[in-house]
């Protein structure tokens, strides 16, 4: 085979028909395939972006050494631009669909900051309590403890035991009661007061003489009851 | 909306077969690369316009290279050139038995049947007379070496045989 190649190109160098290109140009011819081809194309207006592409896909396999048509390149590089356009606009849908999960996430953990401080309005709102322990001269004795427990027993029947607290004023309650029993030189003094915690004003006060502390005991649950009903 | 149809199919397949060709044929003749380009692009052009009519684009390039070049010369250079002188016919300058030999060997490569199909002529054509290598005329015409050097060997062997078959059993003979 190799002779047979060797006698031919014999033949053909002695009897001229050879034409050898420069290596210098061949380069150029190369170089410049792709480039004349869109000018023609362009100068017979016959150029479009999907053109373009098509040759781009058939020039670079039939570099590769793979023998397609210009027909089967135009349909790679079709399917190759949908499905390119097709992973970009699912990665676009993605990422968007990522960002407005994440705001509404900050959203929605907006409103769960805000929903306890809703909720701490509710608490404090209605006929919610604080009773302080109630004060007295050393002289009363145990009766303001016994006023106490009667003022309590009284509120957690009339507001309801989840509306009361005792004794502590840290609390989401609404109102504060204050009370106090004070020796009179023939009696006691039982006075009971509302203070709206959030102002800090007064809105009831009321106050009994009793004699003993059997008196003490029915005028408690009565001014309790009573005052009870001025919670709003 | 698509311009890719058929028509554009058979231009871009045949640009790519004989651009080096037509180019390297034209460079050499006017030994101008930027000059070659521009009348590579004018030949090619005027075979975009007119290709539906075309049965032979190897023939029909060639000749239309021949007539682009002749306006060129016309154009730009005929005060410096004799055009006669680009395309003095070889054979001319041979005498007596070397020149019918030439003519025997001319007719076997302008013979269609010598090369079995037009890509093969175009291997030969790269190979054989523009001296290009064949990793560069795989590249060119996007086949591989091994396939180039399997096509242009049956080539070879086809113009053997026609020699033969013209009664040049001896080789030697026309060496």
């Amino acid at each position: 085979m190799i002779n047979e190649e060797l006698l031919v190109e014999k033949l053909l160098l002695k009897y001229r028909f050879t034409e050898p290109v420069p290596v210098e140009y061949r380069n150029h011819i190369a170089a410049s395939k792709r480039n004349t081809l869109v000018s023609i194309l362009k100068k017979n207006k016959n150029y479009s972006i999907t053109l373009w592409a098509a040759i781009i896909v058939y020039m670079f396999l039939r570099k590769l050494g793979i023998a397609v048509s210009f027909l089967q390149a135009a349909v790679i590089s079709g399917v190759t631009a949908t499905v390119l356009a097709v992973t970009v606009t699912t990665c676009t849908v993605k990422i968007v669909s990522a960002v407005k999960e994440r705001i509404d996430a900050e959203t929605n953990s907006i409103v769960y900051e805000k929903e306890p401080a809703e909720i701490l309005t509710m608490q404090s709102g209605g006929k919610s309590a604080v009773l302080m322990k109630f004060t007295g001269t050393h002289d009363a004795g145990h009766l303001s403890d016994s006023a106490t427990m009667i003022f309590a027993d009284t509120l957690k029947k009339e507001i309801g035991e989840s509306n009361l607290s005792i004794g502590n004023a840290d609390t989401d309650k609404k109102y504060i009661i204050t009370g106090s029993v004070e020796k009179l030189p023939d009696g006691y003094l039982l006075t009971a007061r509302v203070v709206d915690k959030s102002s800090s004003v007064i809105i009831h006060m009321d106050m009994k003489e009793i004699s003993d502390e059997n008196q003490l005991n029915a005028e408690s649950g009565k001014m309790a009851r009573k005052l009870a009903r001025k919670l709003k | 909306m698509f311009r890719i149809n058929k028509r554009n199919s058979k231009f871009i397949e045949v640009y790519n077969d004989y651009y080096s060709l037509i180019f390297g044929s034209v460079c050499i003749r006017i030994n101008s690369v930027d000059d070659a380009e521009d009348i590579a692009q004018e030949v090619f052009t005027r075979f975009f316009n007119k290709m539906d009519e075309v049965e032979n684009p190897r023939k029909w390039l060639l000749g239309t290279m021949r007539m682009v070049l002749f306006e060129f010369y016309k154009k730009k250079r005929d005060d410096v050139v004799d055009i006669d002188e680009v395309f003095t016919d070889v054979s001319l300058t041979f005498v007596n038995g070397m020149r019918d030999q030439r003519l025997i060997i001319k007719d076997i490569l302008e013979d269609d049947s010598t090369f079995g199909n037009a890509q093969n002529r175009v291997i030969f054509d790269l190979v054989a007379i523009q001296k290009y290598t064949m990793e560069e005329a795989a590249k060119e015409l996007g086949l591989s070496r091994d396939q180039i050097k399997y096509r242009y060997g049956i080539v070879n062997k086809n113009i053997l045989i026609s020699l033969k078959k013209k009664g040049i059993t001896n080789l030697e003979e026309l060496l």
